[in-house]
């Protein structure tokens, strides 16, 4: 791993006085399991890296039944997996950090940061587009709220400006009953990256039941199936032609790539089979 | 680059360690004289170079020595009793048999031991989740199972 | 009279050596050892392309990060390195042959300087056609990876083809095979492909080089097999006196013959030996990356088998063509080519075969040992075939497996007639732990579920003069030291040496000890490898521990004036009941007894043994014909539950039972642990393993991210491991090797287990869920063969969409 500068600011403050005077060269961590990796197969060289991890401020996860699921971007896969208004309303988010790598590394990998590193096959990015996630953005020109379907823009890109810091990620919660699941596909049972990941999330709102589902590692952007969602949309139990064609609708909204790890055929089969079988296990936990 | 000291307490005694921003964890111990942290890819892929950090275990390939800062570190030497006798956890382990070459021990031992603290009597599936992260090319993995099994009884009669 | 007495000798369950320290932490591996602050650090460039001519290497950038000594390039160090065939220099010269080659060695004063330096070695090349498909250019031959072929010396039983892309061309011609296939009722031709695989052990090569500038002497601390090989091949290569170079190996993390021969350390030498760096010791530890890329793998294949049978399901004659990607060298691979060759009818007896077993150059990394040398690759085939022809013949793949099998007296492949073993009743019990006769429900609904059997051979696949010598010393505490330079690299071989040594001695396990390898130290052995330590070294220490016990009873039976027959060596202790005596072996051991005529006799005890096969003749080159051609087979069976889900591919394994007909277990502790864990690296490679390349030949699999192996979640529900007890005529206590076996048959009994749920025969490994998967939407149309032919694959990969924009 090449030489670089380290600060480790105490305050967002701080943070965003470092920011503020650095370089183009400049990576922010909080977890940094994929950064480090990176450097390490030189892919990156950063100058600096701006440790987030001091920072009082981005710790933690709150939840209020009247706005919903705040994960802090300090906060941990293993913290959200183990939190126990996750698996009671955000059970998508549950399956999703519990395949997401390895045990040990869930205590260092962050959500936030997965959704930051915006990598295709990011366990946290479907989960949390069904659960229509908020990324809370803070800088020094201020604060925003950018939706995760509009936060990343493309493999390994996003939408921060330099300078500015997602402080955390805020999950609304699913109104009325709701039951949800994540199902992921590896090349074997633990530590792999998805081949196809597929969230989904039945609702029974005010309103009819409402379906939503989004899959990983299969789109360059966050997608939610939604000609899949409108065809299910009000059905209490979709029967098996039914969800025949919901597959079909979701296969028709990916466009994944082939590489060491799946070929794009594989891949597109795959949504189509383990979107059926998601909303199986969805309808099952209901 | 020049080092900068970085103060931690490993395995009980407060030390200093001497890194560089991009030195790892698992570099720093390796170089303070821990061996027993082991390099096996260097990528969180492995876990050979596996510590408990603040309890927490961590992969210490994927954390920056200056992230340890003022913190504890457990290395599998830091189980040892007084006398040097082994813990439970390593004891059950050489009985059953589940030690081959011995490079992803120290680590696998860590991550039993910090199983059994938050499942003392673990099932096999709890057990295999808890231990997903550390490879074993030689033993297949039954003989841990077995050795997790045989420790959490001993933890439990030492209780 | 036995006059021993041990509660932990051969055959007991006792704990193993270096446990302890492994469980704590503390044993030192090689990149544990320290040297202080005169070590430096070497870190390779390597090649960006699969074959070239070296145009130029800019060295200029790297010579000025701070900290960079030397750079060393290919032809300041210009030798030809190899274990059977000298066809490997540690740095390319002239051209490159495979991506990741190293082009020049960097050597620095920090590891992070070493690896800056290397970062900034420019190459220019003048590209080359590649080639990768080992079929294609065994034929083809209009590209060469060696031209040079002819000049590369070797060993008379490797055989490589100058002027072609053939490194080795084993051949068997028994009988008459077109004779016995127009005799025949059936004939069934088939073929089966697989990757080249890695071995996936943890600890990555290390190796730290010192040359004394005084007097040129070598020392070498390395995570090596095999000290005495490692040295030999150096010194080959070098023309370097044998006693000039010294091998120090300290624990390894693993090997499973990836460590076997002589891997990094020439390349290391490269930069010790250099006249700017020589007197400070350099250390040469690869990463991951480098390991996938740049040490051995075991070869991919393609290999087809022609069977003919006749009316009654006897198999008549068989004619075999294996081609070994061998890739860049064959200078260890050309051996499992030639070990699949020799063994190349299985376990079973057929009276009429033509063998053809191709070892072919491509421009990848290169093939070697890997744990099983060419048998997990042939019974990957053969049983695979064998399960398609007993389909085809309408019989029972169990029962026509037992209708042909080597039975003792009959005649192998060589003419060598096969010893006594207890195969059929290994395969009835497997069969009937598994159940594979029986169809049951699947454990989960909507999956399939399917069982499938799989034999296994093998004989150590070794020279026929590999020996081994060990010394036994007893010390004047009355423990023991045990010197064999024989490599516990996790299998557990010093355990076993203890448990001799006990029985022969009488000494607790607790108080024996086997010393890691030094050729300083250690008295001569060929190589940890081939199964063949608790056999061959066996020997040895048998004979050095019996030697130490007459000894010790000579001189008992002088100082006590009693016959030598009335002592007996208990948990220990020295006992002579009919005189009354008993004493424990103490410092007179070490400095002599004085004697009742009052003069000191003895001194310390030295028991020395050594061992060399008497009576293996070489197979003849021509025919592959030979009296005795191994020293023997171990063999076995895998039977295996599988499920599979329909929906995506994935295949976990419910239950598998193997057994091995081990002659003895010495190390029962360590036999279960061989057999278990062979089995799930069995089940991993059969199930994810392989090394893909893009069509440039650049790795797609180069880390532990995409190279796969299995983790504890991945492992079957259930494995259970037997062995039976045959015991060996020429053995120290009628054991047999047991290290590889367990590897070898899983893969094909999965195979089978899956034809067996699927009605699709799969021809290629790994049986990847995408592939599986594949197979569930072909039986969906009745198609019954699966068959992805890999090099296509690589081709199919340069059109596929690989990136978003």
């Amino acid at each position: 791993m090449l030489a670089f500068e380290m600060e480790r600011p105490a305050s967002l403050k701080e943070a965003f006085e470092i920011l503020s005077r650095s370089g183009p060269d400049t990576a922010v961590k909080a977890g940094g399991t994929d950064l480090l990796v990176w450097m390490k197969k030189n892919l990156v060289h950063p100058e600096l890296i701006v440790d987030l991890s001091l920072i009082e401020e981005l710790k933690g996860i709150s939840f209020d039944p009247s706005g919903g699921l705040v994960i802090g971007a300090l906060a941990t896969v293993n913290e959200v997996a183990e939190h126990p208004q996750v698996g009671k309303f955000y059970p998508a988010l549950m399956d999703a950090a519990l395949s997401h790598s390895d045990f040990v590394m869930r205590n260092k990998a962050t959500v936030v940061g997965n959704l930051c590193s915006a990598v295709p096959s990011g366990d946290m990015i479907a989960p949390c587009c069904v659960y229509e996630g908020v990324m809370h953005l803070v800088g020094p020109a201020g604060r925003r709220k950018v939706p995760v379907m509009e936060f990343i823009t493309g493999p390994r890109k996003n939408v921060l400006q330099k300078g500015e810091i997602v402080k955390s990620v805020e999950l609304p919660l699913p109104k009325g009953h709701s039951a949800g699941c994540y199902l992921k596909l590896g090349r074997r049972n633990a530590l792999d990256l998805a081949q196809v990941g597929v969230a989904c999330v039945i609702t029974d709102g005010p309103g009819e039941r409402e379906y939503r589902l989004s899959f990983g590692a299969v789109t360059p952007r966050p997608v939610r199936a939604k000609v899949a969602e409108d065809l299910l949309r009000g059905v209490v139990s979709p029967d098996e032609s039914l969800l025949d064609k919901v597959a079909e609708a979701a296969m028709a909204c990916v466009d994944p790539i082939t590489d060491v790890r799946a070929s794009r055929e594989y891949r597109i089969s795959m949504v189509g089979e383990l979107t059926k079988k998601a909303l199986r296990k969805c309808l099952e936990r209901f | 680059m020049p080092k900068q000291p970085i103060n931690v307490v490993l395995n009980g005694k407060p030390v200093t360690l001497e890194v560089e921003p991009r030195t790892t964890l698992l570099r720093a111990l390796r170089e303070f004289g821990v061996t027993s942290v082991k390099r096996g890819c260097e990528e969180g892929e492995c876990g050979t170079c596996t510590v408990l950090l603040d309890g927490k275990l961590q992969k210490s390939c994927m954390v920056l020595a200056v992230e340890a800062e003022g913190r504890k570190v457990v290395t599998s030497e830091g189980l040892l009793g007084p006398d040097g006798e082994l813990h439970p956890v390593q004891k059950a382990f050489v009985e059953e048999g589940a030690i081959q070459c011995g490079f992803c021990t120290p680590g696998m031992v860590l991550a039993a031991v910090d199983l059994l603290n938050r499942h003392p009597d673990p099932t096999d599936e709890q057990i295999k989740e808890g231990l997903s992260g550390n490879l074993c090319r030689c033993t297949g993995y039954v003989s841990i199972i077995r050795a997790v099994h045989k420790a959490a009884a001993m933890l439990k009669e030492r209780r | 009279m036995k006059q021993t007495i041990t509660n932990d000798g051969v055959g007991k369950w006792v704990t193993r050596q270096y446990d302890v320290e492994k469980a704590a932490g503390t044993l030192q591996y090689t990149d544990d050892l320290r040297f202080g602050p005169e070590l430096l650090h070497a870190k390779a460039a390597r090649s960006t392309i699969a074959h070239g001519e070296i145009v130029s290497i800019d060295v200029s950038e790297a010579m000025k990060v701070p900290g960079v000594v030397k750079v060393i390039l290919g032809d300041q160090f210009v030798h030809r390195f190899g274990l059977y065939l000298h066809d490997r220099t540690p740095l390319a010269v002239g051209k490159v042959r495979y991506v990741g080659e190293p082009i020049a060695l960097v050597v620095a004063e920090t590891e992070e300087a070493a690896e800056e330096g290397a970062l900034k070695v420019k190459a220019k090349y003048k590209e080359l056609t590649p080639i990768f498909d080992p079929v294609k250019e065994a034929t083809d031959n209009s590209i060469l990876v060696h031209p040079e072929l002819e000049s590369y010396e070797h060993v008379p039983f490797i055989v490589p083809q100058p002027g072609t892309n053939l490194a080795n061309w084993f051949r068997i011609r028994r009988g008459d095979v077109e004779k016995a296939f127009e005799e025949s009722e059936y004939v069934v031709e088939e073929a089966v492909n697989c990757p080249q695989i890695a071995h996936g052990f943890l600890e990555p090569h290390c190796c730290i080089c010192k040359e004394d500038p005084a007097t040129g002497y070598l020392t070498i601390w390395t995570a090596a097999q095999s000290v005495f090989a490692t040295r030999e091949i150096i010194a080959a290569g070098l023309g370097y006196p044998l006693n000039k170079i010294r091998v120090i190996a300290p624990p390894i993390g693993g090997g499973f013959g990836g460590k076997a021969g002589m891997t990094i350390e020439a390349l290391c030498l490269a930069g010790a030996m250099d006249p700017d760096v020589k007197g400070r010791p350099v250390k040469l530890h690869i990463s991951r990356e480098e390991v996938m890329l740049t040490s051995w793998v075991r070869q991919g294949y393609v290999a087809r088998i022609k069977m003919g049978i006749d009316k009654d399901g006897k198999i008549l004659g068989m004619k075999n063509t294996f081609y070994f990607d061998t890739g860049v060298s064959a200078e260890y691979g050309a051996n499992p080519v030639r070990s699949a060759g020799y063994t190349s009818t299985g376990c079973y007896y057929v009276p009429n075969v033509w063998t053809d077993s191709y070892a072919v150059y491509t421009n990848k990394p290169f093939g070697g040992a890997y744990r099983g040398f060419g048998l997990p690759e042939l019974m990957g085939v053969m049983e695979t075939i064998i399960d398609i022809a007993a389909h085809k013949i309408g019989m029972d793949p169990v029962e026509f497996r037992l209708k042909n099998i080597l039975e003792p007296g009959l005649k192998t492949c060589t003419g060598m007639p096969m010893h006594n073993h207890a195969l059929p009743k290994i395969i009835e019990k497997v069969v009937d732990k598994v159940g594979i006769q029986k169809k049951e429900e699947p454990r989960r609904p909507g999956w399939k579920r399917g069982k499938g059997l799989a034999l296994a051979i093998k004989a150590p696949a070794k020279p026929a003069d590999a020996s081994s010598s060990a010394i036994v010393k007893v010390l004047g505490d009355g423990t023991v030291e045990i010197l064999a330079a024989t490599m516990d690299m996790g299998q557990g071989t010093y355990t076993s040496f203890a448990q001799m040594a006990s029985e022969e001695l009488g000494i607790p396990v607790k108080k024996i000890r086997c010393i890691y390898p030094d050729t300083n130290s250690h008295p001569y052995d060929w190589q940890t490898v081939a199964s063949r330590s608790c056999w061959a070294m066996g020997m040895a220490v048998k004979r050095a521990a019996a030697d130490a016990r007459e000894q010790i009873i000579s001189l008992y039976a002088q100082y006590w004036q009693v016959p030598p027959e009335s002592i007996v060596i208990e948990h220990g202790i020295v006992k002579c009941r009919s005189a009354g005596k008993a004493e424990p072996l103490d410092e007179r051991i070490q400095n002599g007894f004085k004697m009742p005529d009052g003069y000191y006799h003895g001194g310390p005890i030295i028991g020395t043994g050594s061992f060399v096969p008497p009576d293996v003749i070489y197979p003849d080159n021509e025919t592959g014909q030979s009296p005795k051609s191994v020293v023997h087979f171990t063999v076995g069976a895998v039977g295996i539950d599988v499920e599979v889900d329909p929906a995506t591919g994935c295949v976990e394994v419910n239950r598998v039972s193997s057994g091995y007909d081990v002659g003895k277990a010495i190390s029962p502790m360590n036999v279960r642990g061989q057999i278990e864990g062979g089995t799930v690296q069995g089940i991993s490679a059969g199930l994810m393993e392989g090394m893909y390349y893009d069509e440039k030949g650049r790795l797609l699999t180069p880390d532990f991210t995409d190279y796969k192996i299995a983790t504890i979640k991945d492992i079957p529900e259930e494995i259970d491991s037997f062995w039976e007890e045959t015991p060996e005529e020429l053995s120290p206590y009628g054991n047999r090797g047991v290290g590889e076996h367990s590897m070898i048959s899983p893969a094909p009994a999965i195979g089978n287990a899956l034809f067996n749920a699927l009605g699709v025969r799969i021809h290629t490994y790994p049986f990847s869920r995408e592939r599986v998967y594949k197979a569930v939407q072909m039986s969906k149309t009745g198609e019954e063969d699966l068959w992805d032919y890999p090099y296509v694959q690589e081709q199919n990969y340069k059109k596929a969409k690989k990136e978003w924009f």
